[in-house]
């Protein structure tokens, strides 16, 4: 895990933003959302910090880059300033100038000295898919002794087992509560799920909404457990990654 | 109001669902089914015949959402053209055009309105009206079917799409687009007017054209005999609306900011409508005439308001010229201003070559240097005379020559094919030009000049004779001729220091026949609709080759549109519009252009093209002349 580069030289705080991530702004992609997000701090008219170079630009980080068509009710983005702000001040600004199907639900400081990059430090994530008769089938799949998905990368496809990507899962009604592994090491991007349950022939595949519930990172360089960006209930899980 | 479902399903299924959500910041939805008055809403739905990129991306879109929604008794949505994959599926599962704040079929709203740009955009047209389960013609609507209407700079002939319209807003729309809709919502609250009685009615309106109500008939040769109003009270001539004063006009000072990137994606500034330099082949240098600008004032306070209700960092000037701009400099220091310590961008887009617009774009770029593009139009100074262009070779090296030294590797140049007059000299003169613009980096290098390497991007497009200019009684070249010409170019333009691009010609081709066409080209138009032309505006979708066999099954030719020459005292289609320009001021520019003559520009004096007589009290050289008139009674006309 590397300490955050500061390209903007100007950094005096970083703010972390939770934020419950519905309606028009899922159905657009990460390079979309980021600029959403970078408009409404605009309005906000809160002290960012920007990059230097020709072309200055806000300081956003986002915890972890989702795909087109999934919710999320804990998105993380960490904000420099170039000015201190009160938590609550900023809370106030940023609240009211969200998009349509956004709500703020907490701002966090994370002092500079220790602000460790965001996005290196996620390791887990939990989402929850949504849709009528779901969860039978699902679970199905899950005990298959392999899941082969071909997966897209660099322009590239191969094929992947995801099984092993997967840490747990349950039914919630109908529904289905699914926690794992995500970031930059390994990551199973939920789409891919879509389309296992497509290949095992479960029909309407494309109709479960994917809603994020929580993401987890490591609580500190090399620790063993893990905790929410944004710690609220001190609920941490164990971690025997690296 | 039924609503139309986006399931989750659907929206996976097409690419980038985003255009079709709606719910962008600064949005307006009227759920609220009454005005204060206790009477319902009227429901307009404001559509753009091509996909939300495109049309999100054109200001009088958000000029006239704001202009409607404004008014407390009015509602407007938007309605976009889906892309072809969303509309294989709506086609398939019957769901119904719908608009992107309540996703309202289309057919259910009170009015449905096209903003027209363009005249390959008709195929949108048709199809959307298809899509939203509206009959295609006004004589198949019935009293519950809304009023179909459009408006726009293509509208100045919209003749060919004229059995489609209920009526069109001849003009500048944002007063008469709310006026109309008001007047509609009265007397369908008085419940005493049908449909045809309400359109008469409407005809009265200045700046109101009801197609329906005037008889069209023909020569056998195929040119318009005469046109006839139908009814007392219908005027014979259509004269365009327009805003006097730009600093009361509405404008969108909340921008809508789109959930996904568009074309266009700023906050735009419109300095000025209008343009003082009458170039001989352009349309809008003749119909939006007279200039008429935004204060410095003005343009610095909406800048402000709309940079903070939107949280964009960028924002483009508008206008026809925008060097042309009377206070450039004042501007400048009220924008800047306004933007202080903000990072914001200014742009502008095509600038004349001169050392004022080049001082103009080092001021703006301070943070970040934008590409320069110079339309010079024809290749040889005679040609540039012709078309009024009123810019000379040496300034356009002298202007390259301080962009070299300035920093800037070069320059997008956009020329015309098939100008009127045009010889082999003058294509020949497009790579002259351009070789002797890389003569002068090369001469500034050696002469110990700091430049970068040239690069150029040189872009042709052809040639289309439009209505309301002085090009508009002529043919147009042959698609030999131009074939030809951009075979010659390719092999010229060849340098590393070049890049050349060149437009299609057989979209032009149907451009050229709408744009100078007449009603008969509407069964056309609709038998394409038939065929499932859509969106071919789009190069990838546009087939010429099923135009050609609609033509020749309508028994109509495309020579006749294309390629013949008008003679002046034809009765042209788009003769029952009025845009204060005369006709006799359009053939005096096209007698001088035979001459190479040039026309001085608006500012310097007055060359009495008729919107003098017409708006005296906004035209402001036109004013300078009255004084003078009154002076010295026996002027020259």
């Amino acid at each position: 895990m590397s300490e955050v580069r500061d390209p903007s030289n100007n950094r005096e705080m970083v703010l972390r933003l939770k934020i419950r991530w519905q309606g028009p702004l899922v159905w657009v992609a990460h390079l979309d959302r980021m600029r959403a997000m970078e408009r409404a701090l605009l309005r906000a008219k809160l002290p960012l910090a920007f990059s230097q170079g020709y072309n200055p630009r806000p300081q956003l980080v986002f915890a972890l880059p989702s795909g087109v068509g999934i919710a999320s009710e804990a998105e993380y983005i960490d904000v420099s300033l170039a000015e201190t702000i009160s938590e609550t001040e900023a809370f106030a600004q940023i609240a009211q100038v969200l998009p349509e199907g956004q709500s703020l639900l907490a701002v966090q400081e994370i002092p500079v000295s220790r602000a460790t990059h965001l996005m290196a430090s996620v390791r887990v994530c939990d989402y929850l898919f949504v849709r009528e008769n779901l969860a039978e089938p699902f679970l199905a799949m899950l005990n298959l002794p392999e899941l082969e998905v071909m997966k897209f990368s660099k322009g590239k496809q191969k094929p992947l087992n995801i099984l092993p990507l997967i840490l747990e899962a349950r039914a919630e009604g109908e529904n289905v509560w699914l926690r794992c592994l995500a970031g930059s090491r390994e990551n199973l991007k939920p789409d891919l799920l879509l389309q296992a349950l497509k290949q095992q022939g479960v029909e309407n595949a494309d109709a479960c909404q994917i809603i994020r519930q929580d993401l987890w990172i490591l609580k500190e360089k090399k620790a063993s457990v893990l905790v929410r960006p944004i710690a609220t209930d001190g609920e941490e899980i164990p971690w025997n990654g690296e | 109001m039924s609503e139309v479902t986006l399931s989750t399903q659907l929206l996976r299924s097409v690419k980038l669902p985003g255009r079709y959500v709606g719910g962008e910041y600064n949005q307006i939805v009227k759920i609220e089914e009454n005005a204060a008055d206790g009477f319902p809403l009227l429901r307009f739905a404001l559509c753009f015949p091509d996909i939300y990129e495109i049309g999100m991306s054109n200001l009088a879109v958000r000029i006239l959402y704001e202009a409607v929604n404004r008014r407390p008794e009015l509602a407007c949505e938007r309605v976009f053209a889906p892309w072809t994959d969303l509309a294989a599926i709506m086609k398939e599962e019957d769901i119904p055009l719908f608009s992107l704040e309540q996703k309202r079929p289309l057919h259910e709203f009170d009015c449905v309105g096209f903003s027209l740009s363009f005249e390959l955009s008709y195929s949108a047209v048709l199809k959307m009206l298809e899509m939203g389960k509206i009959p295609l013609r006004t004589a198949q609507r019935g009293e519950n079917d809304p009023i179909v209407i459009a408006g726009g700079p293509v509208v100045y002939n919209i003749e060919p799409m004229a059995p489609f319209f209920d009526l069109v807003l001849i003009g500048e729309a944002e007063e008469t687009l709310p006026e109309v809709l008001l007047e509609l919502r009265e007397k369908r609250l008085a419940g005493t007017l049908s449909r045809k009685e309400f359109l008469l009615e409407a005809a009265k309106i200045e700046g109101v054209y009801v197609p329906s109500l005037y008889d069209v008939s023909y020569h056998p040769d195929g040119t318009v005999a005469a046109i006839t109003p139908l009814a007392p009270g219908v005027p014979a001539q259509v004269k365009k609306r327009l805003i006097r004063n730009m600093d009361e006009a509405v404008f969108p000072l909340k921008p809508l900011v789109p959930n996904i990137g568009i074309v266009h994606d700023r906050v735009s500034l419109e300095l000025f409508r209008g343009c003082p330099r009458g170039c001989r082949f352009c349309q809008a240098g003749q119909i939006y005439r007279p200039v008429r600008e935004r204060s410095p004032q003005k343009l610095g306070e909406q800048l402000g308001q709309m940079l903070e209700a939107s949280g964009y960092d960028e924002a483009g000037m508008l206008s026809l010229s925008t060097s042309d701009y009377s206070r450039l400099s004042p501007l400048l220091d009220e924008l800047l201003g306004v933007i202080g310590e903000a990072k914001v961008n200014l742009s502008v887009p095509s600038l004349r070559i001169d050392q004022f617009s080049l001082e103009f774009l080092e001021k703006i770029s301070a943070t970040r240097k934008s590409g320069l593009t110079f339309a010079p139009e024809a290749g040889t100074q005679r040609l540039r005379d012709v078309i009024n262009k009123g810019i000379d070779e040496a300034e356009i090296l002298e202007g390259m020559a301080k962009a070299f030294r300035g920093g800037y590797s070069g320059a997008k140049l956009y020329f015309m094919l098939g100008l009127p007059t045009e010889t082999k000299a003058d294509v020949e003169g497009i790579p002259d030009l351009v070789y002797k613009i890389v003569g002068v980096n090369r001469k500034l290098k050696e002469e110990g000049v700091p430049v970068r390497k040239p690069e150029l991007t040189v872009s042709t497009a052809l040639f289309i004779p439009k209505p309301f200019t002085p090009f508009q009684w002529v043919p147009q070249a042959t698609q030999a001729e131009l074939d030809e010409k951009v075979s010659y170019l390719r092999d010229r333009l060849t340098s590393r220091a070049v890049k050349y691009n060149w437009h299609d010609q057989k979209t032009s081709l149907w451009e050229a026949v709408l744009a100078r066409g007449d009603r008969r080209l509407a069964d056309v138009l609709e038998a394409g609709c038939k065929r499932g032309i859509y969106l071919d505006s789009w190069e990838e979708f546009f087939d010429l080759s099923v135009w050609e066999e609609l033509m020749d099954q309508a028994g109509l030719s495309f020579d006749f549109y294309v390629y013949r020459e008008r003679s002046f005292e034809e009765i042209l289609p788009w003769d029952v519009i009025d845009i204060g320009v005369t006709k006799k001021f359009l053939r005096r520019e096209w007698e001088k252009a035979l001459r190479a003559e040039l026309t001085t520009p608006c500012g310097e004096s007055c060359s009495y093209c008729g919107v003098q007589d017409y708006e005296a009290p906004i035209c402001l050289t036109g004013q300078k002349n009255l004084r003078m008139a009154k002076r010295q009674p026996e002027v020259a006309r």
